[in-house]
């Protein structure tokens, strides 16, 4: 059954735009005015991969010199772009590309990417216009171009959250226009991570437009008035000959265009057209010249200095896996080739089970590690994609661990330089009750020497380290006693004469436990397209220097085990997702959703998608904390107005709140210590959703 | 609404999820009466006490496409086979689904009937 609005808007479609296979479909633009339509080679079966793309080689046309505008760039003699000095470059993109005298290639030289974005123009340059490679000179080029027009490190870490492939992130903080003309296809981390000049951002709004004629409803996509002269006025396409693309554009922005649904234009309205002057995308596509222009300060200095950067040697690894814990152990990379490494990664995790992983990884544009590796180096396991970036201080790797078949599953992971001199580099157990004897803080480190000794580390006033037991020069436990009214808080653990960065913290008891995510996301899957799955972790928390729980301050202190269910999140009447969506596992908090496709047995044969409350609960024995001497009236008061415990939506939000209230106040000194059994719940969203039927983020350049 | 409401939602069509607006009475008194309990469900949870969402559907997902305007599922296109082929013509996910104008153009080929045939809908690697 089809919407009446579905039905008219497809009608509008047809006649506003080339929206079926029938009609020739428009070329991507090599420019606004665009040379000849090439059909679009590709087909529905899964996967050409970069290298093998079969599309039949297009005539040669010149993305820059379109027909009729003898040389555009005549015209600006000026223009600014990186010479492009690799032969190989030269050899495959020169048939489309021209080249001047200073070697600057049209197109090439005035845009810089990710290697993930240049796998993405690459894959472009053979599904749609025939370029032709084997895939060692895919992933040659990629590396070629990556280095020679990629990031410097600071705008690979804008977008890093891209690169990484995260499920969770957050692009609140981007502006308005940015997010409504940018976001609604996929993550402004995708633009985060390119730097173009003035025109490469128009031609990216060309291109989109071309490609996806409702885009024009979004960012619009009219020339601006320069362009519109030059190319004999009237709207983009329509003057560049290139099909009847840009008639249908036109109206598809001013009619039923993709934003214009959306926002006022309801389809079959009476919208008035966009106005002529500046819109949203105008206003986008300036900024982003100006915030992510082709030449920056940063990538200028680092061209400057561009040397292969070292990486060889061992490094401290500490990293967190949600569900599993928290992860310690070493990073070992061996230098194969310039820029090429092998991997191996010896890590245990705060669950007990270990890791021993082998693979290979390369370095592009001298801070962007991407590799791969497998369990005990079997080239048939799981693979494991790595996204590191290295520090400007070249000491540090950062970044995330992935597999999953949405690269939903991931650790987020900190590399650290061995430098060999001693130091503590991360702590494990690093919640210290206030008071306790024989707390047990597990210290990684490197260079510890064989007669270490407690009087070497420092944790502070009220803090007694009573034994060292060292497991090896990386590894060793501290015993730590915590006296009665030691202050709470967090403390660094320093080692001799280096002041360390691990904290451990100091609390009195446990006010509540926390979930994360705070909102999962998984997808419907199984019966014909994969599945991503979501995991749950809970946290015991403190309420922090406040003394409120469920403010910024709190501070996680340790992992708990809840027992996991699943609740309706109730939305409407009859609300019946629970039934559907799939399941959670009790013991790991691994949500695993139902199968894809109609489900006859749902309401309009409704996939298995839904949303869902997960709930935590686990009894813990917990200090009672003493009530406080004398209550001050007025300050209990006080205290109850503070009450909603409703954070700002954030990740530190409230979830949780014990089963009795701690009371707010400072504990008598000499209390006896009490202790009761307390139930905590928390709970947390899930969405279950659709698949996605395009992969435009399969990755490609690490499979070498 | 009630269930035995004949109808799916109107607003079950493909659109940007941060800014719809119900495209008829019908879907805008929808939208509302499922924002209105979604308040509810929040004032009748009080323990634990109520979980706080981001609002706005962009934020922490790849955007659009697998939350509706209140952050939830019910009024995503369903079942979504139903409405992949408009998607596909329209080109009007072209992040999310493939599209027929430029990059795929024969991805219906495999399959004829979406509804019934769901399982032979190709997944595009482009
Ligand atoms: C058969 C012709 C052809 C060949 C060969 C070709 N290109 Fe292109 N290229 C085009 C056309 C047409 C466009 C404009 C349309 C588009 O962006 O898809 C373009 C656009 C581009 C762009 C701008 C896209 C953007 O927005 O970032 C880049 C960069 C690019 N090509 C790189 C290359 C590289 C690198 C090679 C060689 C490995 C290459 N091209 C080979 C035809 C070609
Ligand atoms: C209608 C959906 C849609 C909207 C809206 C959209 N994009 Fe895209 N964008 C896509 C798709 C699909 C691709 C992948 C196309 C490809 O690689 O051939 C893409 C690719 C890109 C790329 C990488 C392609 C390249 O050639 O380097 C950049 C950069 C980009 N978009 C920027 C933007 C910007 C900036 C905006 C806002 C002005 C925007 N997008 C809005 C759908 C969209």
């Amino acid at each position: 059954m089809q919407s009446l609005v579905s039905s008219l808007f497809v009608a509008s479609c047809i006649l506003l735009a080339p929206c079926w296979p029938q009609v020739p479909a428009p070329v991507v633009p090599a420019h606004p005015a665009a040379p000849t339509p090439t059909p679009p080679a590709t087909s529905g079966a899964p996967a050409t991969p970069a290298a093998a793309v079969t599309a039949p080689p297009a005539e040669a046309q010149d993305p820059a010199k379109p027909e009729g505008e003898a040389s555009a760039d005549a015209k600006k003699p000026n223009r600014r772009g990186i010479a492009i000095s690799d032969p190989l470059v030269h050899t495959h993109c020169m048939r489309c590309h021209a080249i001047d005298d200073k070697q600057q290639m049209t197109r090439i030289s005035y845009v810089r990417k990710s290697p993930e974005g240049w796998s993405e123009t690459l894959k472009r340059m053979g599904r749609l216009h025939g370029l032709q490679l084997s895939p060692q000179d895919a992933k040659q080029l990629v590396r070629t171009l990556s280095n020679s027009n990629g990031l410097a490190r600071s705008e690979a870490e804008r977008g890093l959250y891209e690169s990484e492939r995260r499920v969770h992130w957050s692009e609140e903080s981007q502006d308005q226009d940015f997010r409504r003309a940018c976001a609604e296809c996929h993550p402004l981390g995708r633009v985060l991570l390119q730097q173009r000049d003035d025109e490469e951002w128009q031609l990216l709004r060309a291109t989109h437009v071309a490609m996806f004629p409702l885009a024009r409803g979004q960012m619009g996509g009219g020339p601006p008035e320069d362009e519109s002269r030059r190319f004999g006025g009237g709207n983009f396409g329509g003057g560049g000959g290139g099909g009847n693309a840009g008639a249908a554009n036109a109206g598809a922005g001013a009619r039923g265009g993709r934003g214009g649904r959306g926002g006022e234009a309801a389809p079959g309205g009476n919208t008035p057209p966009p106005a002529p002057t500046q819109s949203v995308g105008d206003r986008v596509l300036q900024k982003l010249a100006k915030d992510q222009p082709l030449f920056s300060p940063a990538w200028e200095s680092w061209s400057k200095n561009r040397r292969e950067v070292p990486l060889a040697g061992t490094w401290t690894v500490s990293g967190h896996e949600t569900g599993r814990g928290d992860l310690f152990g070493t990073a070992s990379l061996k230098r194969v080739d310039a820029d090429e490494y092998e991997i191996t990664w010896n890590l245990r995790a705060t669950d007990g089970s270990t890791i021993a992983r082998t693979g290979k990884g390369l370095l592009y544009a001298g801070y962007s590690w991407r590799g791969r590796s497998q369990e005990g180096g079997d080239s048939k396991a799981a693979a494991w994609r790595e996204v590191l970036l290295l520090d400007d201080a070249w000491q540090t790797l950062r970044g995330r661990l992935f597999t999953g078949n949405y690269d939903e599953l991931g650790v987020d992971v900190t590399l650290v330089r061995d430098l060999g001199r001693p130091r503590v580099l991360a702590v494990d157990g690093a919640a210290i009750a206030v008071p306790s004897t024989g707390h047990r803080l597990t210290v990684q480190g490197e260079a510890f020497p064989a007669n270490v000794a407690a009087t070497d580390f420092f944790v502070g006033e009220g803090l007694s380290i009573t034994g060292v037991e060292r497991r090896s020069d990386r590894e060793l436990v501290l015993v730590v006693d915590a006296s009665v009214g030691t202050e709470l808080g967090v403390r660094t653990v320093a080692f001799g004469s280096d002041p360390g960065s691990a904290q451990v913290t100091l609390y009195d008891t446990v006010d509540y436990i926390r979930v994360r995510p705070l909102q999962g996301l998984a997808r419907v899957g199984g019966a014909k397209h994969p599945n991503q799955l979501e995991r749950y972790e809970a946290y015991a928390v403190h309420r922090g220097k406040d003394e409120k729980p469920y403010t910024d301050d709190d501070v996680d202190l340790f992992q708990v085990r809840p027992k996991w269910s699943l609740a309706e999140f109730k939305v409407r009447e009859n609300d019946d997702d629970l039934q559907f969506v799939g399941s959670i596992d009790p013991v790991t908090g691994v949500f695993t959703p139902a199968v894809d496709g109609p489900n006859p047995a749902r309401k309009w044969q409704a996939n298995n998608i839904g949303d869902v409350f997960v709930m935590a609960e686990i009894e813990l024995e917990v200090v009672v904390r003493p009530e406080p001497k004398k209550v001050d009236p007025a300050k209990d008061d006080k205290v109850k107005d503070d009450k909603p415990p409703v954070g700002d939506g954030a990740e530190k939000a409230t979830e949780a709140k014990p089963a009795t209230p701690p009371p707010v106040a400072k504990p008598a000194e000499t209390a006896p210590i009490v202790r009761a059994k307390k139930t905590f719940l928390a709970r947390s969203h899930l969405l279950v959703s659709v698949p996605i039927y395009m992969r435009w983020a399969r990755l490609d350049w690490e499979d070498r | 609404m009630t269930n035995t409401d004949p109808v799916p939602p109107p607003v079950n069509v493909p659109r940007p999820r941060a800014r719809i607006l119900a495209c008829n009475q019908k879907a805008r008194q929808l939208a509302a009466l499922v924002l209105a309990q979604r308040g509810d469900t929040r004032a009748l949870t009080q323990d634990p006490p109520p979980t706080q969402y981001p609002y706005g559907c962009t934020t922490i997902f790849a955007p659009g496409w697998e939350v509706d305007s209140s952050n939830g599922t019910h009024g995503l296109c369903q079942p979504i086979e139903r409405d992949l082929y408009d998607c596909y013509h329209t080109c009007y996910w072209p992040a999310q689904v493939p599209d027929g104008v430029t990059n795929a153009p024969s991805w219906t080929s495999s399959c004829g009937a979406p509804m019934q045939d769901w399982k032979s809908i190709d997944l595009v690697f482009p």
